[in-house]
């Protein structure tokens, strides 16, 4: 099921969480909100979700106007930050409890909420769990749990606000693959709140940049990344180094950077004043002469060995690219 | 959370630390404690019991197994039937209005909810004498309606209601407010009524601070002399609970028959005191196995 | 008008609705009921019934016996408090259980237990008679019942605050070279100063209003060991509804005002707990 939102403010008092934001998710896409803490990235999800009103504008969910339904009747799936899993209550009766909670005209009956839950279980395998209560799991597997009984209820669209925010990094990586295949495999509408920006290049087929409770860009990861918008985007994904050039500030990556010991045409000058050299890339932190700015650069491991730069000696650097706003 | 290993540990080595006291000063302060609380606490307790079987089982016996005593004991337990429930619905419903929305003037409504217990207990018999006395708002409207609120069962009923209209929704609201609204979210988004969220997610979540404040409700309720004795008008068999009976076989000089009922009143307190602590227990019980996390 | 706030949970209509209700039926309107009353009297004859040389003489040793009793609880809770959290000994867990036995003993039955144990007879009055200590039948009988009614609060509000207090921060005065009386005084203390506030006010408070407890030791003689609350029985006995009602708002006027303060004071600790 596709989202449309039209023209959605919201604001909280005298604080305007988002401004007349525009945004499309088509159908079966898996799609990133990222950007800083307080950016409005999580205010949109709840209002898609229908636990935030808008004060203005319209959600569609397939074209139909949701913006006035309950949550209730929206048919989302919605994954916590803190997973909300109901403590009192097995993992098994966690899972079941959308099914549970139905009206009893359409409510499965026992055989078949059970199978459901097993099933359900299987597929973010944890179908030995069942019979745990939550502060029992990792925070893994209360995340996978989470995700399995917002799945119950089949929902057409599903949401997830930082869903790996509260793990430790190696889960959190494991978790990362394990959605994206999830999804693969379920083709549910999905969209997550991330302030990660390795995470949404990672998962998402697209990433909607947020600041300040506006969208600063909207396309692929390697758009985004490549190509950003506006200064915000660039200096929010990866590193960059800005230069001041005389048609405004310039942004290059530090793998953008051409740095010889000779100096040449609109080259800069600069003494290297640390070499970082673990893993296949070699980071230099070259210190300008002219402004005293420090400037990192990204080097392969091959290309580095071959010069042999030195520590404290002076380089000469040129941007290969340079993007200007 | 401190586990019991470690305060043991703690306990064995204490005194070759740097932030602990020599053991004379220990046992110095452990001692006037255990005086302090034997003083004020052990002995009153002991005192009760012994009076009361100081004439012996059979006077014991006799004199909560009179008439006057069952009657006195009947309505103690109605006042008790009818205002733990009223103070539990309004309890729940105080808490959820507090604890899951925002509005206005709300730290000014918890401060209303708890002004009965800054309210002395005989003030509170008298405001209802006040309204419903001879000489009240509706005393006349109800002695020609052939009513009785004053020195009858509803007054009691009232007073008690009063004197114990806090204690539910003091033990719900901070538990509620710490734990926050995103279960009650997660129930909505599967769809759950509010109803089916309210007895599935929101009630067995407080479970334990819940039977905490009825056990408290119930302890006051059935032991409240002052506010009761105000509203009663004393009548043998018909108005007195169990601490008013206790007062009048007092004052005629029935030390014996009166220790005798004061201490089922005791009873009752330790039962209370055994409950409220294995409550205690349960609940720190589970928030203990809720932050043991289990990596697998 | 503003548009309607609309609520993701349910129920806030009816769960406020019935709490504001409820409360007004209960307690609002019945309180009011009091002050109502006494607009009934001119304000001389107010004050000419709040200020008899009999009453004054209750309010005196009300206040002062609460008082008394409250500083005690303070001093004695806070070293009960203290020996429960840190020290281990025989009998600890119940002990600990019997601190709140005041909040659940009906106060008649401590009332008359407490009577019958400082008589000029009972097991401590007769140790105390022959040196000339009179407790029942004097003030001195009523302070000791509400020690009695007060001896949770300070106990109950300072044991938690000693719990959470970090031995880290001990630890660290004490490396800086503090010793024990120190550390106590410069480190702990003013740590748990407000909740010592508190549990004293909340018993003192608690003290101020007390009546089954007192009745029975205090001997109840006018101008020497009546207490308040027992001039409000004394008046309603002689059917004088006027003056019961005028002291009744005498102490409901301080008692809120107690109530006022303890908030302010629980206010105040939590804003210096929370660090912000």
């Amino acid at each position: 099921m596709g989202i449309t939102i039209q023209q959605i403010s919201k604001g909280f008092g005298q604080f305007s969480a988002l401004r007349d934001i525009d945004l499309e998710v088509p159908s079966g896409e898996l799609v990133a909100l990222l950007g800083p803490s307080g950016c409005g990235k999580t205010t949109l999800l709840r209002i898609i979700a229908g636990l935030e009103s808008p004060d203005k504008g319209q959600v569609l969910f397939d074209g139909v106007d949701t913006t006035h339904a309950d949550v209730r009747e929206r048919q989302v799936g919605f994954v916590f930050q803190h997973y909300a899993l109901f403590r009192h209550m097995t993992v098994f009766e966690n899972v079941a409890f959308g099914l549970r909670v139905r009206p009893k005209e359409t409510r499965p009956s026992n055989a078949e909420i059970k199978k459901r839950v097993h099933d359900l279980l299987k597929l973010v395998q944890l179908d030995w769990l069942a019979d745990r209560y939550p502060p029992q799991l990792s925070g893994g597997q209360r995340q996978r749990i989470a995700l399995a009984r917002a799945l119950a209820v089949e929902p057409k669209v599903l949401l997830l606000d930082e869903p790996f925010g509260a793990l430790d990094a190696k889960v959190r990586k494991d978790l990362r693959r394990w959605l994206r295949r999830l999804h693969d495999e379920l083709h549910v509408t999905s969209v997550f709140v991330t302030h990660d920006q390795e995470e949404a290049l990672e998962v998402a087929d697209t990433i909607v940049v947020m600041n300040h409770g506006q969208i600063e860009q909207v396309g692929s990861p390697q758009a985004v990344y490549d190509d950003p918008a506006t200064p915000f985007v660039y200096e929010f994904l990866g590193n960059v180094n800005a230069f001041e050039t005389p048609q405004g500030k310039g942004f290059v990556r530090p793998y953008e950077i051409a740095v010889s010991r000779e100096p040449a045409l609109n080259t800069i000058a600069g003494a290297l004043t640390y070499v970082h050299s673990v893993g296949s890339l070699v980071r230099l932190e070259i210190k300008r002469t002219d402004n005293e700015q420090y400037v990192d650069v990204e080097l392969g491991r091959d290309v580095f060995n071959q010069l042999n730069f030195k520590q404290g000696e002076t380089v000469y650097i040129k941007p290969t690219q340079l993007r200007v706003f | 959370m401190h586990t019991t290993q470690l305060e043991q540990y703690q306990g064995k080595v204490a005194y070759k630390r740097a932030t602990s006291e020599p053991p004379w000063v220990r046992w110095t302060l452990i001692g006037i404690a255990l005086v302090f609380l034997a003083l004020f606490l052990l002995i009153p307790l002991a005192a009760v019991f012994a009076e009361a079987l100081r004439k012996g089982w059979g006077v014991y016996l006799a004199a909560i197994t009179e008439a006057d005593a069952l009657s006195a004991m009947k309505l103690t337990l109605i006042a008790s039937l009818v205002s733990v429930p009223l103070n539990l619905v309004f309890g729940v419903a105080a808490a959820w209005a507090i604890t899951k929305f925002d509005f206005r003037g709300k730290s000014f409504l918890i401060t209303l909810i708890d002004l009965p217990f800054a309210v002395s207990p005989v003030i509170a018999g008298l405001i209802f004498v006040l309204i419903f006395g001879l000489q009240g708002w509706f005393g006349e409207w109800l002695i020609d309606h052939d009513y009785k609120v004053v020195f009858a069962v509803p007054g009691i009923i009232l007073a008690t209601i009063f004197i114990t209209f806090p204690f539910v929704a003091r033990e719900l609201i901070p538990l509620m407010q710490a734990q926050g609204k995103e279960e009650e979210e997660a129930a909505l988004v599967l769809g759950a009524s509010g109803w089916k969220m309210l007895w599935h997610v929101t009630l067995p979540n407080v479970k334990w601070g819940l039977i905490y404040g009825v056990i408290l409700t119930n302890a006051r309720a059935m032991g409240e002399f002052g506010a009761v004795s105000v509203v009663s008008g004393h009548i043998r068999g018909m108005t007195n609970t169990m601490p008013l009976h206790v007062e009048i076989l007092y004052n005629e000089y029935n030390y014996a028959a009166a220790f005798a009922v004061a201490s089922l009143l005791t009873l009752l307190a330790l039962v209370t005191l055994v409950l409220k602590t294995y409550v205690e227990w349960r609940a720190s019980h589970d928030a203990a196995i809720q932050e043991k996390e289990v990596t697998v | 008008m503003t548009t309607r706030k609309k609520h993701l949970l349910p129920g806030f209509g009816l769960s406020l609705g019935y709490t504001l209700v409820y409360l007004s039926l209960i307690v609002l309107i019945p309180l009011a009921a009091v002050f109502l009353r006494t607009t009934e009297l001119s304000f001389s004859e107010f004050w000419a019934i709040v200020t008899t040389p009999r009453v004054l003489a209750t309010y005196r040793l009300t206040f002062g016996a609460s008082l008394l009793a409250a500083v005690i609880n303070l001093v004695f809770g806070l070293l009960t408090a203290w020996v429960l959290v840190r020290y281990q000994f025989f009998g600890k867990k119940i002990l600990d259980a019997l601190v709140d036995l005041p909040f659940a003993l009906p106060t008649a039955v401590a009332g008359i237990s407490l009577t019958a144990i400082y008589a000029p007879n009972g097991w401590l009055g007769q140790w105390l008679e022959p040196h000339g200590i009179k407790v029942a039948f004097t003030p001195l009988g009523v302070v000791v019942a509400l020690t009695f009614i007060g001896l949770p609060f300070v106990v109950r509000t300072v044991q938690p605050v000693l719990e959470d207090f970090s031995t880290e921060l001990e630890e660290a005065a004490a490396s800086l070279g503090a010793n024990r009386w120190q550390t106590f005084f410069k480190v702990i203390l003013p740590a748990i100063w407000p909740a010592l506030l508190t549990g004293f006010s909340l018993s003192f408070a608690r003290a101020v209003g007390e009546y089954g407890s007192v009745i029975f030791i205090a001997g109840n003689m006018p101008m020497i060991s009546e207490i308040t609350p027992l001039m409000i029985i004394t008046k309603l006995e002689q059917y004088d509804y006027a003056g019961a009602t005028a002291i009744a708002v005498v102490m409901l006027v301080i008692s809120f005002a107690l109530l006022l303060l303890i908030n302010l004071l629980q206010w105040w600790s939590s804003h210096r707990h929370g660090g912000k």
